[in-house]
C-alpha cells in the first residue's frame, strides 16, 4: 500500500524537524545575544562621550597653561643666539601696554587683540628637547647595597632622551637630534584633543576646547580658506562634519594675570621678636628651634585670574 | 501492485531521528550555547571597562587640575647650598612635570611597587616598557587631592578606581630650573626697608666671612643660628653697612640697627642722617630737595648700576624717613625736621657733599611712593639683575628668571659631603647668562662665597672649567608649538590588589631628591648629621619623601602579621603625631624607602589577595588622555 | 503497519533530548544572570555617568548654588546692609556712598586687569608691622594708605592724616563684605596681601578682622587664622594653610552670612569632627535621579568649592549606594571649571538685564 501523500509530506516535514527547532533556539539565542551586545555597546559608547567630555575639559586647562606660557615664552629671536628674548606678559609688566612684547616698543606684539591660536595636541615620537622619563635619577639603595638608605645625589639630572655622552665624555655630537626631535605623531595620540584661544583684550581670550579629531577648525569653511593642505587632513567635508559631531566643544572665557602668588610665608621674621625685618632662613638647617625655610613659591609665567564657561558657542572664537 | 512489507518496514523506520540528525542538533545547539555563554559576559566586561572609563575620565580631570593648581612652596627645605649635589634643590622631586609634582603623599600620585608593576601585561607590552624606560606606573589614593590632613579624613568607601594604574606616555621637555642652588633667587624684602639681614647659622669662616660678625643686640635667645647682615656681601655694596650700622668719632651710633634698639625720637633722627649719607655717598640727593610728589623715572640717566643705587637709595631713606611719623609732632614734621650732615668712622667720602636737608611729611610720602616706583620699575625690567632685592608688595612673574641646565657640556663635579663619593649636576645657563654672570653677587646661607667661587674647600666649579653652561644651548624661550609639550596619561585597570603581597612588597626605588637633606654645616660630624639636621614636617615639606610615606609601614612584624589583622600602629601616618622616617638608622631608613610595604587600600589592616605572587594579570587598556606638560613651576590661579 | 519507537530508540532519543533542553536550560540561566547583571552594571553605569555628567555641570554653572532663573532657589544673594552673599550684585553690596577715591571710581571695574605697572595696586602697608604687638618704631604707614580720607590716628600718630592711597585698601574691604571670605580670595589677584589699615574699632594698626591672629586649633570668624606669632599681613598661601574658606552652600541668610566670614579648620590641626563640619557647610549634595525605580541605584552627586593652601579647588563626587549588594561606592574628583567671578559674569543683575552680577557686559 501506498501511503497517501499527506503522510508523505508529514514525513518529510518531521525529518528536519528538531533541524528547524535547534535552529530555531539558536536563531533566538542569537536574537537576544545580539540585542544585548547592541545595548552594551550603546552604553560603551556613551562612556566613550564621557572620556571626550573629559579630554574636552583636560584641554581647558592645556589652554590656560599655554597662555600662561606664551605670555613670557617662545619669543626668542635666532639672530641673538647668547641673549634669549623673553615676554613681559600679556598686559606689559613695565607699562602697561597689551603684550607680548620683548623690548618697549608697542608695535612689537606679537599676537594682538584678535589674534586666534589654533592648537591641535598629539604627541610627538620625541619633542624636542626631550629629557628621559626615567623617574628616579638618583635611586636610593635598597639593603642589599652598602649605601642602602643614603640619599647621595651622585648623578646629573635631568638627563636629555638622547645620548649626550653621559657618563663618558659629554658632548653636543647629538645636539642637533635633542632641539629637532621626532614631529611624527604617535598614533594613539593622535585626533584626540585641540584647544583654540583668540585674545578678545589686553588679558581675556575665548577658550575653545575639543575631544575629537577636527584639530580645532570651527567649520569646513574655515578648513577650505586654509588652503589644500588643511582639506588634504580631513579628505573631505562629510568626514570633517563627522569628526566635528561626534567630539564634544566646550567654551570659556578667560583672563590671565602677572600676578603670582606670594611668598610671605615665613619671609620675614613673623615670630615675636622685635626686629620683623629679619628673613627668616633660606635653609631650614639653619632656621632656630622651628627647623622652617622660606616658602619658595615660583612661578615665572602668571596666574589665570577668573575661568567663566560660556553657555554655547560664541558667535567668535 | 501493493508495497512490499519490506517497503512498508523502510517507510517506518525513517520516521524515528536519525544519529546523524541528533549529531548536527547537538552541535548546532552546543555552538549556539557556547556562543551565548561568550558574548554574555563580554557584555559584562563591557559595562565594567565601561565603568573604568568613567573613573579614568574622573582621575585624569583630577590629575591634570592637582598638575596645575597645586602649591609649589616648601616652606621646610633646604635649597641653597655650595655645589648643587649638596641639596635636592634642583632634581627630579621639584620638576615640573606631572608625575613627578604629583608623586607625593599629599598630592595623591603613588609609584606602584616595581615587583607588583613588572608581573603586569598590556596591550603591545607597553607597561612593561614604560618601565623599561625608568619610568613607573602610578596608583591613587582615595580622596588624596583635597589637600585634608589624611588621618582627619575617615576611611573611604571601597574605591574602585584603585584598581586603576597608570603612566605617563611620551617624554617631557627640559623644564626650567627651580631653584639656583647657590643663591635661589628671587630674594624678596618689603619696599621701603633696611638693608637685607637675617637668619643663618653662626659660621665664620665657613658659610660666613671669618670677619662677618653676628648683628649684636638682636634677640640673643638664638645663640649658635642668629642674625647676620647680607646685603652688603651679597649685592655688592658695601656702603650700605652704614645705613644699617655705623657710627661717628663721638662712637654715637646711627642706622637701622641704632633705632632698633634705642626707639626714640633721636635715634629716627639718626638713621636719616645715615640714609642721606648714604644718598651722598652714590652721588644724588638735591633732585629729591622738597619733592611732594614721587618720581616716576629715573633721576637723570643713569646706567645699570645707577639704577640699583637709586633703588636702594630711595628704599633706605624712605624707610627712615617713616620713622620721623612715629616721633615728630605732625605740626613739626608738616614744617619740616633739620637733619644735618654727617660723617662716619670708616666711611668712604661721599660722591657729593652732604647738606642739610630739611624733610616734612610731604616730603616723607613722596619718598614713600618713589621708592615703590623705582622699585617695581628694576624688578620689572631686570630679571637677571640680582644685586636689588625684588620687592615683596607686588610680586610678579618677572621676578623670576628663566634659568635651565646646559645637558650637552661637562658637568660640574665634586663629592657628596663627608664622603668620597663623586657627584656631578649640570653647569646653568640663563636667558640673558652675559648680565647674569656680572650681577649675581652672593647667596644668602653661604655669604662667604663668591657665585661662582673657585675655593677649593667649595668645588662649585670643575677645576677651573667655565661654571656657566653654553648659553647657545638655552631652549626655554624659543618659539614652540603647544603640541611639543603634549603627553598622554594612559590609565588601565587591573586588579594588583588581588596578589598576597600587594600591602607587603616594598615601595618603588625612592629617589634620593625626596630626601630632606641639609646642606652642609660647620658641626656635622658625617653624611648621617645632614639626613637627621632638620624637622620632617608633612604639613611643610611637599616634594619630599616616599610618596607612599602616610600609608607606610614602620615595622619589618608587618609581614608576619595575620591577614586582615589591625596594623594601625604601624602605619607612618601624618607627622604631627609621629616622624618615623628620618634619620640614619636601619629602621628610619627603611621606613623612609618603604622597605616593609604599605597600606596601600588605606584600610588600616594588613590585606592579602588570593593571587599567588608568581602569577601575572593582565591589564586592559582604559583609556588615553592628552595633556599640556609645562616647563616652568607654578600654580595656574 | 506502523513501526512505533522501539524502546532503545525512545530512551536514546529522550537522554539526547534531555541534554540538549538541559544544556539549553543552563545556557538560557546563565544568560539570564549574565543579563540581569549586566544590566544592572548598566543602569549603575548610567546613574554614574549621569552623576559625573551633572557633577561637571554643577562645577560649570553653579546652579544648585545659585539658579539663574528661580529666585527661589537663590540662597546666596542677600545680605545685611554691610555683609553681603557671595551672589549678590555688587550693585546692591559694592556701591559705597564716596563714589571717588584717589581720583578713580570707588567700585568694581569688570574690565579693569589691574596692570602690574600702575602703582594703585601696590601694597603700601608696612608688611614688617605686626598687628597686635607693634609700637610703631618704623613710624605710621597709616599716613601713606588707609581705608579712610582722615584717620585718627591719635596722640601716638600725631592726630589727623591725610593717606595719598585709599583705593586699593577700599577695594578689598568691598570685596570683603560684598563677597565674603572665599569671595574675597577670589576676586584677590594671586599676589595679594590680606591686610588693610583701619576698622570698625581704631583707625591705627592692621584691621583686626583681616589680620588678627587666634590660637592654633581653633576655628574662627577672622581671615587671619594661626597663632599669636602670625600677625604679619599674608598672601593666600599661609591665610588659607590650616584653616581654609569654602562656598557655602547649605545655609541661607545671617547663618550664611556667617559661614561667608569663617574657616574651617581641615590642615594639620584637624580631626574627623572638623572634615565633618567641612562637609555640612561646604558640600552641596543632591540626588541625581529624583524620581528613581526601587531597584536602581540612589545616585548623589556632590560638590564643593573652597580655597586652601591657596588652590582653588573645585571638588565632585558621585556616590551610590547599591540596592542589591548594600554597597556604598564613591568617585570624586577635582576640576578646573568656573571660578566665583566667572559665575557671577554668566548671571545678570536683576536691577539691569544688560549687566552681569559683577556690573559688566552680560555675555554668558
Amino acid at each position: 500500500m501506498i501511503a497517501p501523500r499527506w503522510s508523505r509530506t508529514a514525513r518529510a516535514t518531521r525529518d528536519g524537524t528538531v533541524l528547524i527547532l535547534v535552529a530555531g533556539v539558536a536563531a533566538i539565542l542569537a536574537a537576544l545575544a545580539i540585542a544585548f551586545l547592541g545595548r552594551m555597546r550603546e552604553d560603551a559608547a556613551e562612556s566613550r562621550m564621557i572620556t571626550r567630555e573629559a579630554q574636552a575639559r583636560i584641554m581647558l586647562v592645556a589652554a590656560c597653561s599655554y597662555l600662561r606660557e606664551a605670555s613670557r615664552l617662545g619669543y626668542d629671536d635666532p639672530a641673538t643666539p647668547t641673549v634669549h628674548e623673553e615676554a613681559f606678559g600679556w598686559v606689559d609688566v613695565r607699562d602697561g601696554t597689551d603684550g607680548p612684547k620683548t623690548r618697549e616698543d608697542a608695535s612689537s606684539n606679537a599676537f594682538p587683540v584678535g589674534s586666534v591660536a589654533r592648537c591641535p595636541m598629539h604627541l610627538w615620537t620625541r619633542t624636542r628637547f626631550a629629557i628621559s622619563t626615567a623617574a628616579c635619577a638618583n635611586p636610593i639603595a635598597d639593603e642589599s647595597s652598602p649605601d642602602f638608605g643614603r640619599p647621595y645625589l651622585r648623578n646629573p639630572d635631568p638627563r636629555p632622551a638622547v645620548d649626550n655622552g653621559w657618563p663618558g665624555s659629554v658632548d653636543a655630537a647629538r645636539w642637533d637630534d635633542f632641539a629637532r626631535g621626532d614631529p611624527r605623531p604617535r598614533p594613539t595620540s593622535v585626533g584626540m584633543a585641540w584647544f583654540r584661544v583668540k585674545r578678545i583684550a589686553s588679558s581675556r581670550f575665548v577658550v575653545a576646547c575639543g575631544g575629537g579629531g577636527t584639530e580645532g577648525w570651527r567649520d569646513w569653511n574655515e578648513v577650505a580658506a586654509a588652503g589644500p593642505d588643511a582639506i588634504a587632513r580631513f579628505g573631505h567635508r562629510e568626514v570633517f562634519d563627522a569628526l566635528r559631531d561626534d567630539e564634544p566643544r566646550l567654551w570659556y572665557r578667560v583672563e590671565w594675570s602677572p600676578a603670582v602668588s606670594d611668598n610671605m610665608y615665613q619671609l620675614l621674621e613673623n615670630r615675636i621678636h622685635i626686629d620683623h625685618y629679619a628673613w627668616r632662613a633660606f635653609n631650614a638647617s639653619q632656621d632656630f628651634g622651628d627647623g622652617r625655610s622660606q616658602a619658595m613659591n615660583r612661578n615665572p609665567v602668571g596666574t589665570i585670574r577668573w575661568i567663566q564657561r560660556l553657555a554655547g558657542e560664541p558667535a567668535d572664537w | 501492485m501493493v508495497a512490499g512489507s519490506g517497503a512498508r518496514s523502510g517507510h517506518a523506520a525513517k520516521r524515528g531521528f536519525t544519529l546523524f540528525e541528533i549529531a548536527v542538533s547537538l552541535a548546532i545547539a552546543a555552538t549556539a550555547v557556547t556562543s551565548v555563554m561568550l558574548v554574555f559576559p563580554a557584555g559584562m566586561k563591557s559595562q565594567t571597562m565601561a565603568r573604568y572609563q568613567i573613573y579614568a575620565a574622573a582621575k585624569a580631570l583630577e590629575l591634570v587640575d592637582g598638575y596645575t593648581a597645586f602649591h609649589t612652596a616648601n616652606p621646610a627645605m633646604d635649597s641653597e647650598a655650595p655645589a648643587p649635589w649638596m641639596v635636592s634643590s634642583t632634581y627630579g622631586n621639584l620638576a615640573p612635570d606631572l608625575e613627578h609634582r604629583l608623586a607625593s603623599f599629599r598630592f595623591g600620585l603613588f609609584p606602584l611597587p616595581i615587583d607588583l608593576a613588572r608581573r603586569i601585561d598590556s596591550d603591545g607590552d607597553e607597561i612593561q616598557r614604560i618601565l623599561d624606560d625608568g619610568a613607573y606606573l602610578y596608583y591613587s589614593q582615595p580622596l588624596a587631592t583635597t589637600g585634608f590632613k589624611e588621618t582627619a579624613v575617615g576611611a573611604a568607601p571601597p574605591n574602585e578606581a584603585q584598581r586603576l594604574v597608570f603612566a605617563v606616555v611620551g617624554h617631557a621637555q627640559q623644564n626650567a630650573l627651580t631653584h639656583f642652588p647657590w643663591k635661589n633667587w628671587p630674594y624678596y624684602v618689603p619696599y621701603p626697608s633696611p638693608p637685607a639681614h637675617g637668619h643663618g647659622a653662626n659660621e665664620p669662616g665657613y658659610s660666613k666671612p671669618a670677619n662677618r660678625t653676628p648683628v649684636a643686640g638682636m634677640p640673643s635667645a638664638f645663640r649658635a643660628r642668629t642674625v647676620f647682615l647680607w646685603e652688603d656681601l651679597g649685592c655688592e655694596d658695601p656702603d650700605m653697612r652704614f645705613v644699617f650700622d655705623a657710627a661717628d668719632d663721638t662712637g654715637t651710633a646711627y642706622g637701622y640697627r641704632d633705632h632698633l634698639k634705642t626707639h626714640d625720637r633721636a635715634s629716627a633722627e639718626r638713621y636719616c642722617r645715615a640714609a642721606l649719607w648714604y644718598l651722598a655717598r652714590k652721588g644724588f640727593g638735591a633732585e629729591l630737595d622738597g619733592i611732594t610728589a614721587g618720581l616716576t623715572d629715573w633721576v637723570g640717566a643713569p646706567d645699570q648700576a645707577g639704577r640699583r643705587d637709586q633703588v636702594r637709595a630711595m628704599r633706605f631713606l624712605a624707610h627712615a624717613a617713616s620713622c620721623l611719623t612715629a616721633y615728630v609732632p605732625r605740626g613739626e614734621l608738616d614744617a619740616g625736621v633739620a637733619l644735618a650732615p654727617v660723617a662716619f668712622v670708616g666711611a668712604p667720602a661721599t660722591a657729593i657733599a652732604m647738606r642739610n636737608v630739611v624733610i616734612t611729611s610731604a616730603n616723607i610720602a613722596a619718598y614713600h611712593d618713589t621708592c615703590l616706583d623705582f622699585a617695581m620699575r628694576f624688578a620689572s625690567r631686570h630679571p637677571y639683575d640680582w644685586l636689588v632685592p625684588r620687592p615683596l608688595n607686588r610680586q610678579t612673574m618677572m621676578d623670576f628668571p628663566l634659568l635651565q641646565w646646559d645637558l650637552f657640556t661637562a658637568p660640574l663635579s665634586g663629592t657628596i659631603p663627608h664622603t668620597a663619593i663623586r657627584a656631578e649636576q649640570w653647569r646653568p645657563i640663563a636667558a640673558d647668562t652675559d648680565t647674569l654672570s656680572r650681577s649675581i653677587g652672593r647667596g644668602f646661607q653661604f655669604m662667604n662665597l663668591d657665585v661662582p667661587s673657585t675655593d677649593p674647600a667649595w668645588p662649585s666649579g670643575a677645576g677651573g672649567a667655565p661654571f656657566w653652561g653654553d648659553p647657545s644651548r638655552f631652549t626655554l624661550a624659543e618659539p614652540f608649538a603647544p603640541s611639543e609639550r603634549c603627553r598622554q596619561l594612559v590609565f588601565w585597570a587591573v586588579d594588583w590588589q588581588a596578589w598576597e603581597d600587594f600591602e607587603t612588597a616594598p615601595s618603588a626605588p625612592v629617589d634620593a631628591g625626596r630626601y630632606p637633606l641639609s646642606a652642609p654645616f660647620l658641626a656635622a660630624t658625617g653624611f648621617a648629621s645632614l639626613m637627621e639636621r632638620f624637622r620632617f614636617m608633612d604639613w611643610q615639606q611637599f616634594g619630599y619623601r616616599n610618596p607612599e610615606k602616610t600609608l607606610a609601614f614602620t615595622n619589618p612584624s608587618v609581614a608576619t602579621a595575620a591577614t586582615g589583622s589591625d596594623v594601625a600602629a604601624f602605619i607612618a601616618g601624618n607627622d604631627n603625631v609621629a616622624v618615623h622616617d628620618r634619620g640614619a638608622t636601619p629602621v628610619a631608613m627603611s621606613v623612609f624607602s618603604g622597605r616593609w610595604g604599605a597600606d596601600r587600600n588605606a584600610n588600616k589592616r594588613l590585606d592579602r589577595g588570593p593571587v599567588p605572587r608568581s602569577q601575572r594579570l593582565r591589564a586592559s587598556t582604559v583609556g588615553r588622555f592628552n595633556y599640556y606638560d609645562l616647563r616652568v613651576m607654578g600654580e595656574i590661579r | 503497519m506502523r513501526r512505533a519507537f522501539s524502546l532503545i530508540e525512545t530512551c536514546i532519543a529522550i537522554a539526547l533530548g534531555s541534554v540538549i533542553a538541559g544544556a539549553a536550560l543552563a545556557c538560557l540561566r546563565a544568560a539570564s544572570s549574565a543579563i540581569a547583571s549586566a544590566n544592572r552594571l548598566a543602569t549603575e553605569n548610567s546613574c554614574m555617568r549621569a552623576g559625573f555628567t551633572a557633577a561637571l555641570d554643577e562645577a560649570d554653572f553653579w546652579q544648585a548654588v545659585d539658579r539663574a532663573d528661580d529666585p527661589t532657589r537663590q540662597r546666596l544673594r542677600g545680605g545685611d546692609g554691610v555683609r553681603w552673599l557671595p551672589f549678590a550684585p555688587f550693585s546692591l553690596s559694592f556701591a559705597p556712598t564716596e563714589s571717588q577715591i584717589d581720583g578713580l571710581p570707588n567700585r568694581w571695574t569688570p574690565t579693569d586687569p589691574w596692570p602690574a605697572h600702575d602703582p594703585r595696586y601696590w601694597f603700601r602697608g608696612n608688611l614688617a608691622e605686626h598687628t597686635m604687638s607693634t609700637d610703631n618704631r618704623w613710624g605710621y604707614y597709616e599716613n601713606f594708605t588707609h581705608l579712610e580720607a582722615a584717620p585718627d590716628l591719635g596722640p601716638g600718630g600725631s592726630g589727623i592724616a591725610s593717606p595719598r592711597h585709599r583705593w586699593l585698601f577700599n577695594q578689598m574691604e568691598g570685596l570683603k563684605n560684598a563677597l565674603g571670605y572665599y569671595g574675597l580670595c577670589e576676586y584677590l589677584p594671586a599676589n595679594a596681601l590680606y591686610a588693610v589699615y583701619g576698622d570698625r574699632d581704631s583707625a591705627v594698626g592692621w584691621s583686626h578682622e583681616w589680620s588678627a591672629p587666634t590660637p592654633q586649633g581653633i576655628e574662627n570668624n577672622y581671615l587671619s587664622q594661626r597663632g599669636a606669632d602670625c600677625d604679619l599681613p599674608r598672601g593666600d598661601y599661609v591665610l588659607t594653610m590650616y584653616h581654609l574658606f569654602a562656598l557655602p552652600v547649605n545655609a541661607s541668610g545671617a547663618a550664611a552670612l556667617a559661614e561667608t566670614r569663617h574657616g574651617l579648620l581641615t590642615g594639620r590641626d584637624s580631626n574627623s569632627a572638623h572634615v565633618a563640619a567641612f562637609e555640612t557647610h561646604a558640600r552641596w549634595t543632591e540626588r541625581t535621579l529624583a524620581l528613581r525605580p526601587a531597584h536602581w541605584p540612589d545616585v548623589r552627586m556632590s560638590v564643593a568649592r573652597y580655597v586652601a593652601h591657596g588652590r582653588f579647588t573645585t571638588q565632585c563626587a558621585v556616590r551610590w549606594l547599591s540596592p542589591v549588594t548594600g554597597d556604598a561606592v564613591e568617585l570624586s574628583f577635582t576640576t578646573l571649571a568656573t571660578s566665583l567671578r566667572g559665575a557671577r559674569q554668566q548671571r545678570v543683575d536683576p536691577g539691569d538685564p544688560s549687566r552681569d552680577l559683577d556690573g559688566g557686559t552680560y555675555q554668558p
